[in-house]
């Protein structure tokens, strides 16, 4: 084992909607503390804020106070441009409903990030992502060719492209059957060990969160319990 | 693979080939309507300055008399004269009854000339002539075409008819041109034609400060239609027109841009989510609107010269001598001003939609709460309304309010159409009125005054009137105020017919025969030359306007595929759902039909006021107008929600609720 290094700090953030008596407090003051390499499942009734939470981890939706750190920089602090640039390139985001670019082929929805950047694809990293997908024969197949498992899976290597440090999925597996959720949730572990990714994850299926290293439960916009497992520590 | 995000513009337009033709169509109609009315109007002044020398009968511009050698240099080397030439009348010489009176021009003012030459061509030397043609019997019995002949005690060759003159008939002083090179000083009169591109008024006020304003003769009509622009009621109305139909442009592509925004919000949203900034977002959009711009302005622009290919090939049919109606003239500078004004328009109206796509949230991609609330839906009260309606209607008006905005867009490209069908065909009735009422001489073919000094109850009108009618060749005749109008049965005949009635008529009374065939032909003529292009004008605004009513309208129903699937899902049938469509685009005609006629008669009153500077005329509601405009909105409506709704029909319930 290395050192510990904190890739994400969260300190009293607190997220509400609307004014006066219709304000909904979404999140009370969370505070919260990730390490590199760690796997953090989030789970939660719906309703519960653990989206909204993600969603502020991720740089996609403001505080209405509080501070987020990614590493050293306070990423609320960022403008608007600086932090689409963040989310391209230190986030990769795994949705529910894949949400992959209807018109792009999967390798180009893959290296949609990159090209966002302006960068030069790196073929050798793009064609190793897709064979450990298990896309080589999918490339040139638009998402509407693809079935639901294929599709998280090219949304996935969508988030491993920019080489990100963090991976936020929310609830990656819920559009699944158990046979391709247990193949994504395979495919995740293996990545997140292969390049040393923190993920962060919310989901509903218990057996998916007794698999992570860290189980945070959320209620009603606080933390009421975190804890870490130790049996799952490698 | 793409290598760059600016690719997803045209991967997007591809990927959805449907609503990239709505908004090509959109695109083409606007520059097509742009690049046609600059070509019409580009057009109608070429055949109009046509016309104008035509019935006049010659070309220059401006005429100085009593010169002096001082004023012709200043007007030799004036770089704002294009050409100047010399022309000067002669003794007047008796033949008979009637007399001829000389004319002579040289070589460069009988460039101004030829407009009154009916056959033949103009004289080239000093012992060539043209005359009038009623002049030829008395010159010499069955004078013809390079026949020489002599006046005065000179010998000419006739190579030239010129047209018969009102003027000339009725003081039976005909005119002889001939050429003439070497003019004394002062002689005739010095004939202008001002440099196209000189400020007209400048050099008319400079003519005028060389000499006595009574020496000066300018060709206001002609100098009217060659530069429109320096009159600032004309200048008016082209602002009025243009602004309209860059607006209707700019108002059509936003709307088209909007939608196409609208329906891709949660692709923007993930887009942005995955880290897209707002200007990469824009980019597309933009990007998108480019590209569809540079597609779409060139098959507008083929369009549009193909309309007036249409309208060259109407005056084929209609007119026997469509050769000389120059109207089909692609001028390059009006193609390359349309493109640019549709392009900026495009770019324009783009840069909201463009603004509105980078701003969408990326939230928005993630959950899909957030685009339920994207159309804030007005709450009713009129309860009364639900008991006495049926169900479709009642949800028809329902749909119809909800969203202000999209009512207001689709509405739009109504108003905006019957908004330029009215004051189009009302400003063309100005035109043309103005331009045709009180031409007395086009009702008769010859007519006959009796002298002055003769008119007194001695003389027998209805004798004479029993005399003419008994002509073989005259069809008609009426009598008013001691003069006659006949109607010929073959106006080939006319000479004859003339000679027919000197002997009859003539041997009785003194009478003075004015033959109008000549000039009534060039008036109807370019009578119908206005009408062709005003009704072809029209025809082809109406027919802008209907697809773009059909474009606004399909779009508004493609838009909503997914909430009429839901609605057939819980149980609507499929006549009510087509009752319920069919209701909507008919208030989308009533409503916007209504604006449009309110909008477009005020817009038709102020274009009089405007033009009404020019001519003294009475404004009236143009109800004709107001009617085809209320009726053919309706139907166009009707007719537009057809198609899409069929294909509504055809959809799988299920498939287009589970679409995303």
């Amino acid at each position: 084992m290395g050192d510990i290094v904190e890739v994400v700090r969260m300190e009293n953030v607190v997220k509400s909607y609307g004014e006066g008596n219709s304000r909904v407090d979404a999140l009370k003051g969370i505070t919260l503390s990730i390490q590199q390499g760690e796997f953090v499942s989030i789970v939660g009734v719906s309703g519960s804020g653990k989206s909204t939470l993600l969603h502020i981890l991720g740089g996609l939706d403001r505080p209405t106070s509080g501070q987020v750190f990614i590493g050293e920089n306070s990423i609320y602090n960022y403008s608007d441009n600086e932090l689409s640039i963040f989310r391209r390139r230190k986030v990769g985001f795994i949705f529910q409903f894949f949400n992959l670019i209807p018109v792009l082929n999967v390798q180009e929805n893959i290296a949609l990030p990159t090209i966002l950047d302006n960068e030069q694809v790196d073929m050798t990293y793009l064609d190793e992502i897709i064979e450990t997908l298990g896309l080589q024969e999918r490339k040139t197949h638009l998402p509407s060719e693809l079935s639901g498992g294929q599709q998280q899976r090219v949304s996935i290597g969508r988030a491993l492209i920019n080489r990100p440090h963090l991976i936020l999925a929310d609830e990656p597996t819920g559009n699944l059957d158990t046979k391709n959720t247990k193949e994504v949730m395979d495919l995740l572990r293996l990545t997140a060990k292969k390049y040393n990714q923190t993920i962060v994850l919310i989901t509903h299926d218990l057996s998916i969160a007794s698999a992570s290293d860290r189980v945070i439960t959320i209620e009603d916009g606080s933390i009421i319990s975190d804890q870490r497992l130790a049996a799952n520590k490698a | 693979m793409i290598s760059s995000y600016k690719q997803l513009s045209s991967r997007y337009l591809k990927g959805n080939i449907k609503r990239t033709i709505l908004t090509l169509v959109g695109i083409v109609l606007s520059v097509a309507l742009i690049s046609t009315i600059g070509l019409f109007m580009k057009g109608s002044q070429l055949s109009q300055i046509d016309n104008i020398k035509k019935l006049n009968g010659f070309s220059f511009h401006v005429g100085i008399s009593n010169y002096d050698e001082a004023i012709l240099n200043k007007i030799r080397y004036n770089p704002q004269i294009a050409s100047y030439g010399l022309m000067s009348q002669g003794k007047t010489i008796p033949l008979g009854d009637v007399s001829v009176q000389m004319n002579f021009a040289d070589q460069r003012a009988l460039a101004f000339l030829p407009y009154s030459l009916l056959d033949g061509h103009l004289p080239a030397n000093e012992h060539e002539a043209a005359v009038d043609s009623w002049t030829l019997p008395y010159i010499h019995k069955n004078l013809k075409l390079g026949d020489s002949f002599q006046v005065n005690g000179e010998t000419y060759k006739l190579v030239g008819l010129l047209d018969n003159r009102e003027y000339t008939q009725k003081s039976k002083v005909g005119r002889l041109l001939t050429y003439k090179r070497d003019f004394a000083s002062g002689e005739g009169r010095i004939l202008i034609e001002i440099n196209q591109k000189a400020n007209f008024n400048e050099v008319i006020d400079e003519i005028k400060s060389f000499t006595e304003n009574e020496n000066v003769v300018i060709n206001e009509e002609l100098i009217r239609v060659l530069k429109p622009q320096s009159n600032r009621s004309i200048l008016a109305v082209l602002v009025i027109v243009i602004s309209i139909v860059v607006v209707a442009t700019a108002v059509v592509i936003y709307n088209a841009f909007q939608i196409s925004v609208v329906e891709r919000m949660k692709q923007f949203g993930l887009l942005r989510s995955i880290g897209a900034t707002r200007k990469q977002i824009r980019h597309i959009v933009m990007r998108e609107a480019a590209v569809l711009a540079v597609i779409a302005i060139p098959i507008g622009i083929v369009c549009s010269i193909l309309a007036l290919a249409a309208l060259q090939f109407i005056f084929f049919l209609v007119l026997e001598t469509s050769a000389r109606v120059s109207f089909f003239h692609i001028d390059w500078q009006i193609i390359l001003i349309s493109s640019i004004i549709t392009l900026t328009a495009v770019l324009v109206s783009s840069y909201y939609p463009a603004f509105f796509a980078g701003r969408i949230s990326p939230l928005l991609a993630i959950s899909s709460r957030l685009s339920i609330r994207k159309e804030s839906i007005k709450k009713q009260k009129n309860t009364v309304l639900k008991k006495t309606v049926s169900f479709p209607l009642s949800l028809a008006l329902k749909n119809v309010k909800r969203n202000k905005n999209r009512y207001t867009i689709t509405i739009l490209s109504i108003i905006i159409s019957s908004v330029l069908f009215i004051t189009f065909s009302s400003l063309m009735n100005i035109a043309f009125e103005s331009k045709y009422v009180n031409n007395e001489s086009t009702k008769s073919d010859l007519t006959i005054h009796l002298i002055e000094g003769h008119r007194d109850s001695s003389v027998d009108s209805k004798a004479i009137l029993e005399q003419l009618k008994s002509l073989g060749n005259v069809s008609e005749v009426s009598e008013q105020d001691f003069s006659f109008r006949i109607k010929l049965k073959d106006v080939n005949q006319s000479s004859a017919t003339v000679a027919d009635i000197q002997q009859t008529v003539g041997t009785k009374h003194p009478i003075t025969i004015v033959n109008y065939l000549d000039e009534n032909k060039k008036k109807k003529e370019s009578e119908l030359v206005i009408k062709v292009l005003v009704y072809g004008f029209i025809v082809v605004i109406s027919l802008i306007g209907s697809v773009n009513i059909i474009n606004t309208i399909t779009i508004s129903i493609i838009i909503r595929r997914k909430e009429l699937a839901a609605l057939k899902s819980i149980g609507m049938s499929q006549k009510d759902l087509k009752k319920m469509i069919i209701y909507e685009a008919l208030i989308y005609g009533v409503s916007g039909s209504l604006q449009g006629i309110f909008f477009g008669c005020i817009l038709s009153y102020i274009l009089y006021v405007a033009v009404s500077g020019i001519k003294k005329l009475e404004w009236t509601i143009p109800y004709a107008a107001c009617f085809i405009t209320f009726a053919a909105a309706l139907f166009i409506s009707y007719l537009s929600v057809l198609i899409p709704l069929r294909k509504i029909q055809q959809d799988n319930i299920i498939d287009v609720i589970r679409e995303e």
